[in-house]
């Protein structure tokens, strides 16, 4: 189980970095706040808290 | 540097705070109530005494001993299997706050669910905490999922298969009333059934009592549910409690509904299984505004309404279902269980005092019970 949330949590940690990065190159503001929405849960779950 | 990356980093920052200010909300909801051992309490272990490899889990919830030097029975009482259904933990605290035991024996989990208190239903808008006012201060108490925390356990699969080969869905394998006799391999929610089931099997518990609550719109509630071998002393527990105005249906545990407590405490161990189940609004599917006064009080509007269609299985008004009447259906039903164990079972005897009845919980309201805060 250990080894399972580990490697969850690599794929959150990616995730999350390729919609931050995404946000950086995105020219439309709507779809920048779009991205903050899916960061929030994405960064909660990383650490574990919700 | 861009314009649109200048509004990224601000919109960042903007996370950030939202992120932090939420995370403290959860955390929040991970510390542990304050429960105070009262004069019966003889000794506190935890559930990794009885299953040590629950030791350093969140899960390892403590267990409270109300012993007297008399020779009687032993009678377990859980509550907390459902942390949504407030008056099943909170009978049980009142029990460890005031309860002297002068023959025999009580042992009471107040929250056997420890990791579905550390979190909510999301989308149910439900409470966070349970306020009571008391003498010496507020008296504070989670309200949490019907679940495991998935913090604890995850995933879910879509469809939970349980020990016995039934199909259930897939958020049932966080459901501790799903999961008995448990399974020591098993998934965090089994082990902890599993640990349960060892307090019930080595303290040789006569008579277990698994407190609960269901919404108004579900049939089985004001009920009794026992196994076969309690079938006598909850029958006539039901008798019993007709002639002090408190009605309650009798059901017998079905057979082939496996994992729940009134089927599988009785089936795998020699303990007389019982659950009792009172009336709970704010876990219903019909209920309106969703508020820590809801779950105290139950007066809500719409519960009134289906009442008058017929739509119910319990009586309901505008005075609602108030935490005292739900704890005090409780603990009346338990006293009587108890007084009749020992008529049927001498040998078996429990005697103790300090709980109030159903007429004074009414009276005094659930918070005067409450021992002072340290």
């Amino acid at each position: 189980m250990l080894i399972i949330t580990f490697i969850y949590r690599l794929i959150i940690l990616f995730f999350t970095v390729l919609v931050v990065r995404d946000m950086f190159k995105e020219k439309d503001i709507w779809n920048q706040l779009t991205s903050v929405l899916v960061i929030i849960p994405f960064v909660l779950r990383l650490f574990m808290v919700k | 540097m861009k314009k649109n990356e200048k509004i990224a980093i601000f919109l960042l920052v903007f996370a950030a705070i939202i992120i932090t200010a939420s995370a403290f909300e959860f955390i929040d909801q991970w510390k542990d109530d304050v429960i105070i051992g009262g004069p019966g309490v003889t000794r506190i272990a935890q559930l990794s005494d009885y299953f040590p490899e629950l030791k350093g889990e969140y899960c390892d919830t403590a267990i409270y001993f109300l012993e007297s030097d008399e020779p009687g029975g032993t009678v377990f009482v859980l509550g907390g299997t459902h942390p949504n259904e407030p008056s099943s933990m909170l009978s049980a605290v009142l029990l460890i706050e005031n309860a002297v035991v002068t023959r025999g024996r009580i042992i009471v989990i107040p929250q056997a669910n420890l990791s579905g208190y550390s979190h909510n239903d999301p989308q149910e808008a439900s409470p966070r905490k349970l306020h009571f006012k008391t003498a010496s201060g507020v008296r504070v108490f989670r309200y949490g999922s019907r679940a495991t925390n998935p913090i604890h356990q995850w995933p879910d699969p879509d469809i939970y298969i349980n020990q016995f080969g039934q199909s259930l869905s897939g958020s049932e394998t966080r459901n501790l009333n799903r999961g008995y006799p448990g399974d020591p391999k098993g998934n965090y929610t089994e082990r902890i059934c599993y640990g349960i089931m060892e307090v019930i099997r080595k303290e040789a518990a006569d008579l277990s009592v698994d407190l609960h609550e269901a919404s108004p719109e579900y049939p089985v509630i004001n009920a009794i549910v026992a196994h076969e071998r309690a079938i006598d002393l909850a029958s006539i527990a039901v008798l019993d409690l007709q002639m002090e105005d408190l009605n309650y249906n009798l059901e017998i545990s079905p057979p082939s509904f496996r994992g729940l407590t009134h089927r599988e405490w009785g089936d795998y161990s020699d303990t007389m299984a019982i659950l009792m189940e009172t009336a709970n609004a704010s876990q219903g599917r019909i209920r309106g505004r969703t508020d820590e006064a809801l779950a105290l009080t139950g007066k809500d509007k719409m519960y009134v309404k289906a009442a008058e269609l017929g739509r119910l299985y319990v009586p309901y008004d505008e005075n609602g279902h108030p935490i005292e009447e739900r704890v005090g259906r409780h603990l009346a039903a338990l006293n009587v269980l108890i007084v009749n164990m020992g008529m049927l079972f001498p040998e078996k005897t429990v005697e103790y005092y300090g709980i109030p009845s159903y007429g004074e919980l009414m009276e005094q309201g659930y918070a005067n019970y409450l021992l002072a805060a340290q």
